[in-house]
């Protein structure tokens, strides 16, 4: 699912958490859960703290969790900065 | 560019700075005067600007200075002996840092001559770094000491509060600024609380943050960093260093319970710039110190200045009326405001030694280039110069004393062959001279060939051969535009190059330049530059119609214009003040106004003076003190010689302010062409 | 008020109506003190001030060398914007009284005539046809030509 959120932060966090809830429904794949940071231009904790839940929760249902087309650089750094590429499932 | 990667450059602008400058003065004692603060240094501003690189993951920025790092450190424990091919080498490294960090912000590449030396200089350091001979006088003898003993090495745990999220605090500063002071390692997101997302409050916190950390810094510096999120965190600082810490250093054990608010001041040792670095081993002073973007400055300026207009107004009105308390209350204000005024006017000086430090690397690398022996001795380096006067001053400075070198001092073989020593001597000299701050560049080499520079002034048509120009009049051609031509460079021995631009630049800060020289003996260049801007005390005068403000440091005293003066005078323009002569000026005369010499008006002379000229202005009324803003006149009157801006009165008249110097100027140019008839 | 690209601004100046393009002048105030600067031409009258800004007034007549403006009760300052140097003046012209801001299509504008006007030819822009009338829109450019108005006058006096 490509994210239309150009900020990731503490005032959309519900929307956020909505939107990743409703993709999940809607996603197709048996095996994986594809997250599209095209137009992401920025992260804040909170929105972190979602994707190590969504995380938790695809760890549960067997789904490989991936995040791509990460392209704002202070979002790779933050990410780069807590070790988080691997978990995520960062894909360069 | 975006704020962040602005900010980042202007910190890696001041640590490359701080890096130079302790390298220039390494480089100009001997190896064994090179104290242990002076290497602190050099690894600090690199450990800062590895961090911060760190930050932004500038990847190849970061192992560059790493592998730099890693040497200072062995230095700075005395691991590895210091030499003067060392410091030079960190001189390379220094200004391949500056090319590095400038192509990495671009998002460019480095070129393949780029890249050679880029793993040339990482060779030549990691030569060093092998070398790992232990000095001969080792005062650390027996301890094999483990890596990070000394540091002192913390755990720090940060838990945020369930509505930590929402107070919408940037954690990833704090982290980053952490990281700045100290290093940090093993940075984790604790993430064992957090609820899978079908069953998660997303706006709760549920994870912690947790790090290992190594800083010299004092705890009360890292505990501040997190000041403004204190409120919302569980803090957890704990000491875990494995040897005792040595005494400058007190360590406290932090609890849960509140601390108390310690402004969060980013430490950074203070920068000593000196001509000549002290021998002993100095700690450190830190001073605290806030950045602040200057547009800010400006316009809290600009608000004053606006508030002292309006001040004056009140002023007037409560003069006007018979009310003491108004009066009083007036007076009052004007007196905070100008506290105020000189206040923030403060924060923009700046003092002009770190300016003049790089001048030094300058020097001292056109001299070696061209074989000269030259002694550089700067004097006044804590003379304070508004900001953006210092920041535009620079490159005709390094212009002037590159002249200097190149063309001023001669060789070696011409020296000695001339009687001179054979080290040449360049002053750089700052200070406040009345109103303005001088520069003056002074050396003592060949001086100003004025017999070539007046003919090549005469074929360019600069001047005719008629003129009658003194000595000083001519050395000050090579400031002329088109004496500094390229053809002018041979004949005119190189002197003069560029000049007309430093010129120029000199004169839209509202300053002057001069020079003076003895063939053969050397020159001198005096450049002096108004010390504030914006608001000026002055004496306000009327002439005719037109109201003058002129600037009270250069109002000597006024006295009134009598018959008997007048009948003293005859025809002549001055009277005896005292004793000696009074050359007059008729604003008349200069300001063509045309209603000052009726019988019935009252006539003043206000005598104003500046450097060595003197001469008393006769004009009408004299108003009094005046503190005023100084507003530009505009393109339109950029050609009026002796009118330097203008001002608003407190009833909303405009008012001219004049330009003493140049004013002063024309009548001793006057004088001289009267002595020169009277011949 | 919208400025619109033929909105035009006219006005009187010794009895002859003048036009400038709309999008030229900033405002319009009533004649105030001017303060003289020294060693200019006549015709730079002087500098005023506008809410706290120093600006240069020019004589318009005087400009065009028909004479020096006499200041009547309706006699007002139109402050102009002058493209110099990478930035944006403002310089006020004298005028006489105000007469009509309004709208001159395209249409009604023609090149100037190669001889008979009144002012000299290099301070006209075009003519506009007006209420049957002819009337020049000035070239602010060059009436207001930084070059020619700051040189210093010749004379002394």
């Amino acid at each position: 699912m490509t994210l239309g959120f150009d900020e990731l932060n503490i005032y959309e966090i519900s929307n956020f958490k909505q939107e990743i809830l409703n993709a999940l429904e809607e996603n197709e794949s048996k095996d994986k859960f594809e997250l599209d940071f095209e137009f992401v231009e920025s992260i804040d904790l909170s929105s972190i703290q979602l994707l190590l839940s969504l995380k938790k929760y695809c760890d549960e249902k067997k789904l490989k969790l991936q995040l791509v087309n990460i392209k704002a650089k202070s979002i790779r750094q933050k990410l780069k900065l807590f070790n988080l590429n691997e978990t995520l499932g960062v894909v360069k | 560019m975006t704020e962040e990667l602005e900010l980042f450059c202007e910190d890696m602008d001041e640590q490359l700075s701080i890096m130079e400058e302790t390298l220039v003065d390494m480089s100009e004692i001997s190896i064994e005067e090179v104290d242990s603060e002076m290497i602190n240094k050099l690894f600090r501003a690199m450990h800062t600007m590895k961090g911060n690189a760190g930050m932004f993951g500038f990847d190849t920025v970061v192992s560059f200075a790493h592998v730099a790092e890693n040497l200072l450190d062995e230095v700075r424990n005395e691991k590895i002996a210091l030499t003067q091919d060392m410091v030079d080498l960190f001189l390379l490294v220094n200004d391949h840092s500056k090319e590095l960090i400038d192509i990495t912000v671009q998002e460019e590449q480095m070129d393949d001559d780029q890249l050679e030396h880029h793993n040339d200089l990482l060779s030549q350091l990691s030569i060093f770094l092998g070398k790992e001979a232990p000095k001969a006088t080792s005062k650390s003898e027996n301890i094999d000491e483990p890596e990070e003993s000394g540091i002192p090495t913390y755990d720090i745990k940060i838990k945020p509060k369930k509505s930590f999220y929402e107070s919408d605090m940037d954690i990833f500063s704090i982290i980053k600024f952490l990281g700045v002071i100290g290093d940090i390692s093993d940075l984790k997101l604790e993430d064992k609380d957090i609820p899978t997302i079908d069953k998660i409050e997303e706006k709760n916190a549920y994870l912690s943050i947790s790090m290992r950390y190594l800083c010299e810094e004092p705890f009360e510096d890292i505990q501040a960093a997190f000041d403004f999120v204190k409120d919302d965190i569980e803090l957890n600082i704990s000491n875990v260093t494995k040897q005792v810490v040595t005494k400058e250093e007190e360590i406290e054990i932090s609890t849960k319970e509140e601390e108390k608010v310690v402004v969060q001041t980013p430490t950074k040792p203070k920068t000593t710039t000196k001509s000549k670095p002290k021998p002993k081993a100095k700690k450190a002073e830190k001073s605290s110190s806030l950045r602040v973007d200057s547009a800010k400055v400006d316009q809290l300026i600009n608000l004053i200045s606006e508030m002292v207009i309006a001040n004056a107004k009140i002023t007037q009105i409560s003069n006007d009326q018979d009310n003491t308390e108004l009066g009083e209350a007036a007076d009052t204000l004007t007196s905070m405001l100008e506290e105020i005024r000189t206040g923030v006017m403060d924060i923009r000086m700046v003092q002009v030694g770190s300016s003049f430090a790089k001048l030094r690397r300058i020097v001292n690398d056109t001299a070696k280039k061209l074989g000269k022996d030259i002694e550089f001795i700067i004097s006044g380096e804590d003379t304070e110069l508004d900001k953006t006067v210092i920041e535009k001053i620079s490159d005709p400075l390094v212009h002037m004393l590159r002249n200097s070198v190149d063309h001023g001092i001669e060789s070696i073989e011409k020296r000695l062959k001339n009687g001179k020593k054979q080290k040449g001597q360049i002053d750089l000299r700052a200070y406040p001279d009345a109103g303005s701050i001088v520069i003056e560049i002074e050396d003592d080499g060949a001086g100003i060939p004025k017999d070539i520079i007046l003919n090549k002034a005469i074929q360019n048509g600069i001047v005719s051969p008629n003129d009658n120009l003194t000595d000083k009049e001519i050395y000050n051609l090579i400031f002329a535009a088109g004496l500094s031509t390229a053809e002018a460079i041979t004949d005119v021995s190189g002197r003069g190059v560029g000049m007309d631009v430093v010129k120029r630049n000199i004169e839209e800060l509202k300053g002057t330049v001069d020079v003076d020289s003895v063939f053969g003996k050397g020159s001198k260049i005096t450049v002096r530059l108004p010390l504030t801007l914006a608001i000026i005390d002055g004496f306000l005068v009327q002439a005719g119609d037109t109201k003058y403000i002129i600037p009270l440091d250069m109002v000597d005293e006024c006295i009134e214009l009598t018959a008997q003066h007048k009948s003293k005078m005859k025809d002549n323009q001055f009277i005896n003040l005292r004793g000696s002569i009074l050359p007059l000026l008729d604003s008349s005369d200069y300001f063509e106004t045309n209603s000052i010499q009726t019988e019935s008006d009252r006539e003043n002379i206000i005598i104003i003076s500046s450097v060595n000229n003197k001469a008393g202005l006769i004009v009408n009324e004299l108003h009094g003190e005046f503190q005023t803003v100084i507003k530009p006149l505009g393109a339109v009157f950029e050609k009026v010689p002796w009118v330097s801006g203008g001002t608003i009165l407190g009833n909303g008249e405009v008012a001219l302010i004049l330009d003493v110097p140049m004013l002063l100027q024309s009548v001793s140019d006057a004088t001289k062409t009267i002595k020169k008839m009277e011949r | 008020m919208t400025k619109q690209n033929d909105q035009y601004f006219l006005f009187l100046s010794n009895q002859d109506v003048y036009a400038v393009e709309a999008l030229e002048v900033i405002e319009i105030v009533e004649y105030q003190q001017i303060t003289k600067v020294p060693m200019m031409n006549r015709f730079v009258k002087g500098v005023t001030n506008i809410r706290g800004n120093i600006i240069a007034v020019v004589d318009l007549l005087d400009r065009f060398g028909v004479k020096p403006a006499i200041v009547y009760d309706k006699t007002s300052l139109a402050i102009l914007r002058k493209r110099y140097d990478g930035k944006d003046l403002q310089i006020a012209i004298i005028i006489d009284e105000v007469f009509e801001v309004d709208n001159i299509p395209q249409s009604d504008i023609e090149k100037p005539p190669t001889f008979g006007t009144k002012i000299d030819k290099k301070f006209i822009k075009n003519m506009a046809k007006y209420n049957g009338e002819y009337i020049p829109i000035l070239d602010i450019d060059s009436i207001l030509d930084i070059n020619e108005i700051s040189t210093l006058s010749k004379d002394k006096g």
